[in-house]
């Protein structure tokens, strides 16, 4: 709001204030925090339910055993983008059109994983992995899926921030906004896979 | 008047009322693993909000200090955002 000048006043108007922070990464930031949260309950769930079949079978008999192999290269990938997303960013720095190309690859490695996500899920259906067929089933579907719609989500966001960066009309903090999600989405994988697959 | 039976009332209540709060059955499990489990992701989901506040706190603190000094933001020579 603007505040009228005061003709011979003796208060002095606050002078111009440089923001600590965009107000596109603070909304991020508060989003993932929201995000974080999530799936903070969602792995102590999975973590207590786990632990109440000790001494029992995990995964349950006649569940199919998840591909912690093949996933594992998939998560590979994904840690790849990331740092394709981060070469990216210091190339931006420098020249913002340089950060084209690495961002191309960031977006190639992430539409991989989820492909990749995809074509396991249909696998997995076929053997009779259902949401409910087992509470492995349910929670394996749950926090994957809940991941691989963040996925997708964060996938657009880059699509539409290197078509903004294309037209020159790319701002830092909208960049930084979408770095965020997406070091997000790169970074929560690790957990997810050591506690749901292995 | 009314303040003098006030406070013996609320103690007698305070006395009768309470009774033997049983544990949550499914917060309770004799097995060591399931004891572990509820601890540990009791610990974790305290300490995460904690953690992500604390940690953008200090991260806010130490742009603050870097910042110092810098045209604000509407100043000659600031940067684009």
């Amino acid at each position: 709001m603007a505040t009228a000048a005061v003709p011979g006043g003796s208060r002095a108007e606050p002078g111009p204030r440089r923001k600590l922070v965009s107000d596109a990464v603070m909304g991020m930031l508060l989003f993932v925090f929201t995000e974080v949260m999530l799936f903070s309950g969602m792995i102590s769930a999975h973590t207590i339910v786990k632990s109440r079949a000790a001494g029992q079978m995990w995964p349950p008999f006649g569940q199919p055993r998840l591909p912690a192999g093949e996933t594992a290269v998939n998560t590979a990938a994904l840690l790849a983008s990331g740092i394709a997303l981060l070469v990216a960013h210091f190339a931006f720095r420098k020249q913002p059109r340089r950060a084209l190309a690495p961002m191309v690859a960031a977006l190639l490695l992430g539409a991989f994983f989820v492909g990749f996500q995809g074509r396991e899920w249909v696998a997995l259906l076929g053997e009779g992995l259902t949401m409910t067929s087992s509470t492995y089933g349910a929670f394996f579907y749950l926090i994957v899926g809940t991941h691989g719609l963040h996925a997708v989500a964060a996938l657009a966001a880059l699509v539409w921030a290197w078509w903004r960066l294309r037209r020159d009309a790319l701002t830092a903090a909208q960049f930084g906004a979408v770095q965020i999600f997406w070091y997000f989405v790169v970074l929560v994988w690790p957990v997810l896979y050591f506690r749901v697959y292995l | 008047m009314r303040r003098s039976w006030t406070l013996p009332l609320a103690l007698l209540l305070v006395l009768a009322l309470p009774d033997v709060a049983h544990a949550c059955p499914v917060c309770f499990d004799p097995r060591e693993e399931n004891r572990f489990a509820f601890l540990a992701t009791t610990v974790f989901l305290s300490l995460v909000p904690l953690g992500m506040v604390g940690g953008v706190g200090l991260w806010l603190r130490k742009r603050a200090r870097a910042l110092k000094g810098l045209p604000p933001d509407d100043g000659p020579g600031s940067a684009p955002e």
